[in-house]
């Protein structure tokens, strides 16, 4: 009866995981697949050619051809891998550096406008980038840093949403141990740095992870800000690339998710957690 | 100017005010330059001409509303919104229950229905292009059942792809969170409904829907804030002009900039923040904690 | 307490910084010095840092062809074609003294394109049918052997060798042209089934791909041409190009470069390549840099294509340019840092693609303006494939935040926003608009105001017989008349590559593909279907009919079978490549009745209405907008240019009949001076070689254009999108109909 109930739960999640990982397959598979396969199966979707679509379970002959001619053949490919880094690690960086003490300030701090800093945040997060891309590109270029990569980096590491990730991560530290602390005659900066850090770990890196993904991915802030093509991120680099070439397509698809990944694979326990107190209430 | 900064600085000077004036600085500093800044001169650039020199008024803001794109594209915006956030929230919910009670495979379906998240929005426009072509291969799944092709692209259909996609991406964050908030409820409170005779039904409604509405003020936030990214997917795969039903005011914002219309697209921005922050005003109540 | 405040926001800020500086080292090493240049997109002519390059012509006193070469010693000495007389100069050609030569009374040496001058004073040149040779001051030669270049004569090959250049006391520097077309057909004599073209790489790049079902060829093209007569065609002129190095006392190969077009090399192993308007430096640990950008020098305009360059001591560069593919001139480049530039007359230009026009017209103005600074920005250049939209999302950024260019080159873009929101200034008074067609300047006058000026256009035509094309006076009897009529004649039948066929037997039009079909139709049609803010269903529903009936008809939509491949290339003067559209070639192969084309070209138009039969006439394509035109080369300026006088005078520029005499592939003049003078020049050139002149009243045939075609990109992408499909029969008309009315229905709708 038991082990019964237990597969009828299980039904709508496999389905729902089977979902999921469904269009994933297609992309590791697709990036094994010599370019022939891939015109017949999907070069009907992709291209204009005439037939329809079928994807086999797995390639009839699998072939990391497309993986080496983008990996040899094409230098800025690697080029571009590393602008990313040098985007997304300063930008993460940043957002942690920047954001904890705000959001520590924002969540445990009693004082006047608090809310309405924390409104600010909120609503900031929610802007769509189209809104203020004029404004901005007005600042930046005041700045003088047109075409250089900080233009790109310094509004991701002012960015308000990992504020407001770890803004609910420290809600989760018991105010009890502060004032422990605070008996203890610790100041406010070593109540942050020896109660709220570590206590907010989940919440940090969480907001980590989800500001790698997200700089991992931008597109348009490199595009409109790098005028110079040599700075540009991978993210730029597969839209050009999906128009020419299926395999390299393909292939480039699963590298640029391979790095992504494995952040978040090492990163999920915290990312859970992290999440999770961004949910839990006091 | 000084009396009102003497006012503000003694109020400030109260309780953590200092503390939180130097915790908080270095961020919102970058935050005003880079956000707080761009968006005031937003608001302005609404009342001005495309070059921003002479004042026209309400002029943009009159155009905005008798727009019939701008009508079609908030009214698809709303549509979405109202669909796919509770939607999401309602699937999620579900699969963190369902997850709760098989506590074996927790873990490996977490960590699957996690992984969307980090696939680039560049490989999901190459994936959805395979998948939901004319030829594509949902159609391909569709023929072998015996069903009509659809084509999801050009058609009413373009909407739930987006739905679609909009769940794909961020069920597995949503449903972290319920967990949380369902770990968050006392054993207790299930014992003593149990103890009552409460079936399973009577259990969640009156036992873990009460105790999960603080949970709902973040995870609708978290959606909201979600449903205005999948935007970007929208537009790789369907273009500056999508089907009528996926046509959403980002859209409109995207095209009115490609076309130098700069102060229609002030204009239906700050109308657009002016919802938002009421939204947030209203939903404050849930997020702010008890205490 | 405050102090740990103080000590956590520094060490905060100094953690950023620390990353900062990381990531500012890594590109100042990229900013330093000359490469630089290679990597910003766009061009910069005369540059912003102070000093540039300075071009001085030292040509000496020779009409025609010059062989130039560099001395040990760094004496620069010439000859003239057949060697006849030399030219020496010892100060880097401020002043040359002549002597006889060793062709002065020998005639051998007509073909010599390049020599060098050994140590012992013997010149190594290169003698058709014969081999690389040493030749005396006396006239008497004596064979060099090289294997590569004695086996390909054995073998019949038609070899050439373009380049020979001394690099030091062993080694020389050999560039062979390898007429590949030739040898293929030598060797496949029943193999030119299946012949492709495709053309990569820009104008002067001359890359060209031959891809045939056995080989596959690529390298460059050194000239030739499609000449047409009788019933055939010939396609002359494909050559691969190699380099290599080869010893100087035995002839033995060293090393073969990977680079093709060679231009030249010096002792340090950098190899010089000539691509697109810029010569390229080569190292020899694989790196590539622009040594020298050629927008605003000879080499790189319209006209000019570098042949060879030596560098000499003291970073002086020698050029030895080819003007018009007729006679070369001798140029020499060298660094001034003194140069001075007039900030009022700083001026940027940007336009979507590469410009021809645009390149000639900063060459002129830069003649006459030598402290100028004129910076060309193409915003889809090259390899980074930056979509339209993107391209100008980040131009429309920059104009609504006043940091625009100067001027614009409005092609497919939205231009009426650009001129309906008070970005460009009023031309009216600035610019000198009178030469222009009135025509064709009207439609872009808005109440007395004119924000862009078209400087270039053409004209959707239909070539034919008289009587065909007064059948079909309307898009509803071209598409009888087309259905009606033939299928279609593959163009390249079993038998051999080219054919005519009997005249009771050939189709009325034919295409590449569809792309090419809905082109035409699109532009001759476009403003009878969207007109101002409105859609017109019913001449959408007629537009769509017809494309579908044609594309049906000739099967446009089977892209390998009919035609294989869908243009023909033809060379301009100065190694220029112009396309052929695959439905001109038809109708000159004799294979179809008439071509539809954009008429951008009066020499190919020329050509194509000598056919030889019938009476070949041209009218407008008979569209549901007659008198459709489309504007090219858009240009307008920026309303907040700080140079708006200097801006203006570029514009005038653009619209000189220096500027509009050259066919620049991208349209006809829009002036009567223009039309008048290119027509001038294929007269002169018909004369010479008693060819018939043009007589078509090319004044009357414009006087009949006066609506513009709406040329942008963002709609004419929706209606190609759903065309597509309809031909393809994955939709009916009806279906089609609606699918562009909704799609575009928002487009109206957020522009009303």
């Amino acid at each position: 009866m038991k082990k019964i109930r237990f597969c009828i739960k299980c039904v709508p999640l496999i389905t729902l995981a089977f979902l999921v990982v469904w269009p994933l397959w297609f992309m590791v598979m697709g990036s094994l697949m010599p370019l022939d396969e891939l015109r017949i199966t999907i070069g009907p979707a992709l291209t204009s050619a005439e037939g329809q679509s079928v994807w086999p379970i797995l390639p009839s002959w699998p072939t990391l051809q497309p993986m080496v001619s983008l990996l040899l053949d094409m230098p800025q490919f690697f080029t571009m891998f590393w602008n990313t880094f040098r985007i997304v690690i300063p930008s993460v960086v940043g957002q942690l550096i920047l954001g904890a003490p705000a959001a520590w300030a924002l969540s445990r701090f009693r004082f006047r406008g608090r809310k309405v800093a924390a409104t600010v945040y909120i609503s900031l997060m929610l802007m769509p980038f189209q809104v203020t891309m004029v404004p901005n590109y007005l600042v930046i270029d005041r700045l003088g840093l047109m075409g250089n990569v900080w233009a790109v980096i310094l509004p991701f590491a002012f960015s308000a949403f990992p504020v407001f990730i770890m803004m609910r991560a420290f809600d989760a530290v018991p105010r009890a141990l502060m004032e422990a602390a605070n008996i203890d005659g610790a100041g406010r900066l070593r109540t942050f740095a020896y109660v709220g850090l570590p206590l907010g770990v989940p919440g940090i890196l969480a907001a980590l992870v989800l500001g790698f993904l997200e700089t991992w991915g931008a597109i348009e802030q490199p595009m409109t800000f790098l005028n110079d093509p040599a700075s540009w991120p991978l993210s730029l680099f597969l839209p050009q690339i999906v128009s020419e070439e299926l395999g390299v397509a393909m292939a480039a698809s699963l590298l640029m998710l391979i790095p992504a990944a494995l952040f978040f694979f090492f990163g999920q326990k915290y990312l859970e957690l992290g999440i999770q107190s961004a949910g839990i209430k006091e | 100017m000084s009396k009102a900064f003497a006012i503000i600085w003694r109020n400030v000077r109260k309780g953590d005010g200092p503390a939180a004036v130097a915790f908080l600085a270095p961020s919102f500093g970058g935050i005003s330059v880079f956000f707080l800044l761009p968006l005031i001169d937003t608001v302005r650039r609404g009342f001005y001409d495309v070059r921003g020199v002479n004042f026209i008024g309400l002029e943009s803001y009159i155009s905005v509303f008798n727009n019939q794109a701008f009508r079609l594209a908030a009214a698809n915006t709303l549509k979405f919104a109202a669909v796919c956030i509770p939607l999401l929230m309602a699937v999620s919910l579900g699969t963190a229950l369902l997850l709760r009670s098989i506590k074996p495979l927790g873990r490996f379906f977490k960590t699957t229905f996690l992984l969307p998240m980090a696939v680039p929005v560049a490989s999901i426009v190459l994936l959805w292009q395979a998948l939901f072509n004319e030829n594509g291969l949902a159609n391909t799944v569709l023929a072998h059942v015996g069903l009509e092709p659809v084509a999801f692209m050009d058609s009413g259909a373009a909407f739930w792809v987006l739905v679609f996609t909009y769940l794909w991406k961020n069920n597995g964050y949503n449903m972290i969170l319920w967990l949380a908030g369902l770990d968050g409820i006392s054993e207790t409170l299930y014992e003593a409904a149990h103890a009552d005779g409460a079936n399973a039904l009577q259990t969640f409604r009156y036992v873990t829907l009460p105790c999960l509405l603080p949970t709902v003020g973040v995870v609708s936030i978290l959606s909201l804030l979600n449903s205005f990214r999948v935007f970007r997917e929208a537009y790789l795969v369907a273009g500056a002009y999508p089907n009528d039903s996926m046509y959403l005011l980002q859209h409109l914002f995207n095209n009115w900039f490609m076309n130098l219309d700069i102060s229609r697209l002030s204009a239906a921005a700050t109308m657009l923040g002016v919802a938002l922050l009421l939204i947030i005003l209203v939903m404050r109540g849930f997020l702010d904690e008890k205490d | 307490m405050k102090k740990w405040f103080v000590c956590f926001v520094c060490a905060a800020g100094l953690l950023l910084l620390a990353t900062a500086c990381d990531g500012n080292g890594e590109r100042g090493n990229g900013t330093n010095g000359e490469a630089e240049r290679g990597e910003s997109r766009g061009v910069e002519a005369g540059g912003e840092r102070s000093g540039r390059y300075v071009e001085v012509d030292i040509t000496p006193p020779i009409e025609g062809r010059i062989i130039s070469l560099v001395a040990r010693d760094g004496t620069l000495v010439a000859f003239d074609e057949g060697l006849r007389t030399r030219y020496d100069s010892g100060d880097k050609g401020v002043t040359w003294t002549q002597s006889p030569g060793p062709g002065a009374s020998d005639d051998r040496f007509t073909d010599v394109q390049s020599a060098a001058l050994l140590p012992d004073g013997r010149l190594l040149l290169y003698l058709q049918g014969y081999g690389m040779t040493k030749l005396s001051q006396d006239g008497t030669t004596e064979h060099f052997p090289v294997a590569e270049i004695d086996d390909a004569i054995a073998d019949g090959d038609s070899h050439n060798v373009s380049l020979i250049q001394l690099l030091d006391d062993q080694r020389v520097l050999f560039n062979y042209n390898v007429d590949w077309l030739t040898r293929f057909m030598r060797e496949n004599p029943s193999g030119m089934n299946n012949i492709t073209h495709g053309q990569s790489s820009g104008a002067t790049g001359n890359q060209t791909e031959v891809r045939t079902s056995e080989v596959r060829v690529s390298g460059n093209i050194a000239g030739g041409g499609i000449s047409s007569g009788g019933n055939n065609i010939s396609l002359g002129g494909m050559f691969g190009q190699t380099a290599a190095i080869h010893d100087i006392a035995t002839g033995n190969l060293i090393s073969d470069l990977e680079t093709s077009g060679t231009l030249g090399a010096n002792n340090n192993g950098d190899v010089f390549t000539l691509q697109g308007h810029s010569i390229l430096r080569h190292t020899s640990d694989g790196h590539i840099d622009t040594f020298l950008d050629g927008t605003a020098f000879t080499f790189g305009s319209a006209s000019g294509t570098a042949a060879a360059m030596q560098e000499i001591a003291d970073g002086c560069i020698i050029v030895n340019v080819l003007i018009h593919g007729q006679y070369n001139r001798l140029f020499r480049y060298t660094w001034d840092h003194d140069a001075h530039v007039n900030p009022e007359k700083t001026i940027s230009i940007w336009s979507l693609e590469d410009n021809e026009t645009v390149r000639a017209a900063i060459t002129k103005i830069w003649r006459l303006h030598p402290d100028a600074c004129i910076t060309y920005e193409i915003a889809l250049s090259g390899d980074n494939a930056v979509s339209v939209s993107d391209a100008i999302r980040t131009l429309n950024t920059r104009l609504l935040s006043g940091r625009g260019p100067d001027i614009l080159i409005l092609d497919g873009t939205p231009v009426e926003s650009y001129a309906n929101r008070g970005m460009l200034l009023d031309l009216t008074g600035r610019v000198d608009v009178s030469g222009i067609y009135q025509n064709l300047l009207a439609p872009y006058t808005d109440n007395g105001r004119l924000h862009v000026i078209p400087t270039q256009f053409m004209i959707p035509a239909l070539l034919g017989d008289r009587s065909e094309l007064n059948a079909v006076r309307t898009l509803a009897a071209l598409a009888d008349s087309v259905i009606n009529g033939n299928p279609a004649t593959p163009l390249i039948s079993g038998e051999g590559m080219l054919g005519g066929v009997p005249k009771e037997e050939r189709a009325q039009l034919h295409f590449g593909d569809l792309r090419e079909l809905f082109d035409i139709m699109w532009q001759a049609n476009a403003p009878a279907i969207v007109d101002g803010n409105r859609l017109d269903s019913d001449m959408l529903r007629a537009f769509l009919e017809a494309t579908k009936a044609i594309s049906d008809m000739y099967g446009l939509t089977d892209t390998n079978e009919m035609m294989a491949g869908s243009s023909f290339l033809s060379f301009g003067g100065g190694g220029r490549v112009n396309t052929v559209p695959a439905s001109l070639v038809t109708y000159m192969l004799q294979s179809t009745n008439m071509g539809a084309f954009a008429v951008t070209n009066l020499s190919l138009l020329h050509t194509m209405m000598d056919r030889g039969d019938g009476d070949a006439y041209i009218e407008p394509f008979p569209g549901l907008a007659p008198g459709a035109w489309i504007p090219s080369t858009l240009a307008g300026i920026s309303a907040d240019t700080a140079n708006p006088d200097f801006a203006a005078a570029f514009i005038e520029t653009l619209l000189s009949v220096q500027v509009q005499q050259i066919n620049h592939g991208l349209g006809l003049p829009v002036t009567r001076s223009g039309i008048a003078a290119q027509i001038n020049l294929i007269n002169e050139m018909m004369r010479e070689r008693n060819m018939t002149l043009f007589g078509f009243d090319m004044d009357a045939l414009i006087a009949r254009l006066n609506t513009p075609a709406n040329i942008e990109t963002t709609l004419r992408g929706m209606v190609w999108e759903t065309v597509e499909r309809l031909c393809q029969g994955r939709l009916d008309v009806e279906g089609a109909v609606r699918e562009i009315e909704q799609s575009i229905r928002n487009y109206l709708a957020e522009r009303s």
